[in-house]
């Protein structure tokens, strides 16, 4: 018989829904992968085993809830839950107790699922590589001494570890694809809007997004779809319609206009990067879809304007713990932190009035010209944990980045971005892409996503324990 | 590289704003920020533009 940590999502909750597997078992499964890979990746903040049994146990008492019951998850440690702790990944908070729920974890709760844990992460999700100084640095599943990509890390590195079925992450600048990439996952950064942040911590409010991790495209999308929606709790939640995102998983995609971007997304890449780029493109026109070129606007400009509202915003959150508690901040994040203290209000302002008129012009140009834009989520292959080591050095800006230079745009554009598995490169690490579209079509995206993975079955492959 | 803030600057702001501030601190700030304000202040923005059309135009680009 299968384990039941093997199945994928879906295949875990209609396993649980048809009686041939209990959530108790399912959930005994997963905790058994959990502690045996925790010594190995340090996925987990804290495991709540006991907990995650006795919610096991109750589902499987209960009638069916929704379409995550009786299945097991753990998400980023930033989702508030009323009575737990919550790091966020640092010193700071490393006994703080939320008195509220996030909105995101509450609709995954009445969806049925079952709660593992929380998952490390960067400290307060301020850096793109997965250390941490505070909780010890996340590592990548298919080879520990590689970065898992951050700041969802332990979301990366759990859910490719078979540690949990799926996991909610956050992105600002790529935090969700990062992982999703270095892993080997699916990860959607969704349209800013489309999920409610109440209860998640912020980094940066005007960029901030809430979306899963998980094995596979469909897994992701049920998990969105049990989030995304408007929130009276987050007047920032957008109003628009929720499409069925399962659905949308085996709709045609022939036809559909998949953008080959010229300029800005082609420059500097691997050549490991590039292969796998221009191959993921043959399956598409494979499959159906026509490959279109699309000219890229300046899009350095439009990093520079993210690089200061993220700046500006997360300086102005955390202003009174570096005014209070300097020192316990790890050296790169308060080096992070700092320099936004010093973006003066007319750049800050300049830059958000930059960003909302440059997307109608950019929707309008790439958008008009194709359904979904195929695109690098990293430039170069996963790097090591100890190449990308540089703490609050001199090396770190540049680095950092680098490493966000081709998911930050989707950020301060509020724009869907899903990324998606493709291959592994020659060390045996996970290589993917993003496709990108137009706002509010998170539906498309998870179309052309599970056709692509359908084809190519990149996600059966299992990183040995 | 040419900085648009001088690191005492830098540090003079975060003191302003009741953070310490070391002269190293200073320079890291200023060094770190260059890149970026130095393309920001060449954006050209239109005068009626605002901050607040992001979640309207965002809404406005879905699909028809």
């Amino acid at each position: 018989m299968t384990d039941p940590a093997d199945f994928t999502l879906i295949e875990a909750a209609d396993a649980v829904a048809a009686r041939k597997v209990s959530s108790v078992e399912l959930t005994k499964a997963v905790l058994a992968r959990a502690k045996a890979w925790q010594p190995k990746i340090n996925a987990f903040i804290a495991l709540d085993e006991e907990g995650a049994l006795a919610a096991a146990a109750r589902a499987d008492e209960a009638p069916a809830r929704g379409k995550l019951h009786g299945v097991p998850l753990a998400h980023k440690d930033m989702y508030y839950r009323a009575g737990r702790v919550a790091t966020c990944g640092s010193a700071i908070r490393r006994d703080w107790r939320a008195d509220t729920t996030a909105t995101a974890l509450a609709r995954i709760d009445a969806a049925g699922a079952v709660d593992l844990g929380t998952l490390n992460m960067a400290e307060f999700a301020f850096g793109p590589t997965g250390h941490n100084y505070h909780h010890g640095h996340c590592r990548n599943p298919w080879n520990p001494a590689h970065m898992t990509g951050g700041s969802s890390s332990g979301s990366g590195a759990a859910v490719a570890a078979r540690a949990a079925l799926a996991a909610l992450g956050s992105d600002t600048g790529g935090s969700i694809r990062m992982p999703a990439f270095c892993n080997g996952l699916a990860g959607i950064k969704p349209t800013w809007g489309r999920v409610s942040r109440a209860g998640a911590m912020p980094l940066s409010w005007s960029m901030d997004t809430v979306g899963p991790l998980a094995r596979t495209v469909a897994d992701c999308a049920r998990v969105f779809g049990a989030i995304a929606g408007p929130d009276p709790a987050d007047p920032t939640a957008a109003a628009e319609p929720v499409d069925d995102y399962e659905a949308a998983c085996g709709k045609p995609i022939a036809g559909l206009r998949v953008g080959i971007p010229k300029g800005y997304f082609d420059q500097g890449l691997a050549p490991e990067i590039e292969a796998a780029l221009t191959a993921a493109a043959k399956i598409f026109e494979k499959l159906g879809a026509k490959l279109v070129t699309v000219a890229m606007p300046d899009l350095d400009a439009i990093n520079a304007a993210g690089s200061l509202i993220t700046l500006s915003e997360a300086a102005s959150a955390h202003r009174p713990w570096l005014i209070e508690r300097p020192q316990d901040y790890s050296e790169q994040v308060r080096a992070r932190l700092m320099p936004g203290l010093a973006v003066p209000a007319v750049a800050y302002l300049d830059a958000l009035r930059a960003r909302a008129a440059a997307i109608p012009g950019f929707v309008a140009s790439v958008f008009g010209a194709c359904d979904a834009l195929l695109c690098p989520v990293s430039d170069r292959p996963v790097p090591t944990i100890a190449e990308t080591d540089v703490a609050g050095g001199p090396a770190m800006p540049g680095l950092l980045a680098a490493l966000t230079r081709l998911s930050r745009p989707f950020n301060v554009l509020g724009l869907p971005a899903l990324s998606i598995p493709c291959g592994f490169d020659a060390k045996g690490l996970p290589l993917g892409f993003q496709l990108a579209g137009r706002p509010f079509a998170e539906a498309t995206l998870f179309a052309l996503g599970h056709a692509y993975e359908r084809e190519t079955q990149v996600h059966r492959r299992v990183p040995a324990p | 590289m040419n900085l648009p803030l001088s690191p005492e600057h830098c540090a003079e702001l975060a003191r302003a704003l009741g953070v310490t501030a070391t002269p190293a601190q200073g320079q890291a700030m200023a060094t770190s920020l260059a890149p970026a304000l130095t393309k920001v202040a060449t954006l050209r923005v239109s005068f009626e533009a605002e901050p607040a059309a992001y979640a309207a135009n965002i809404a406005k680009g879905r699909a028809p």
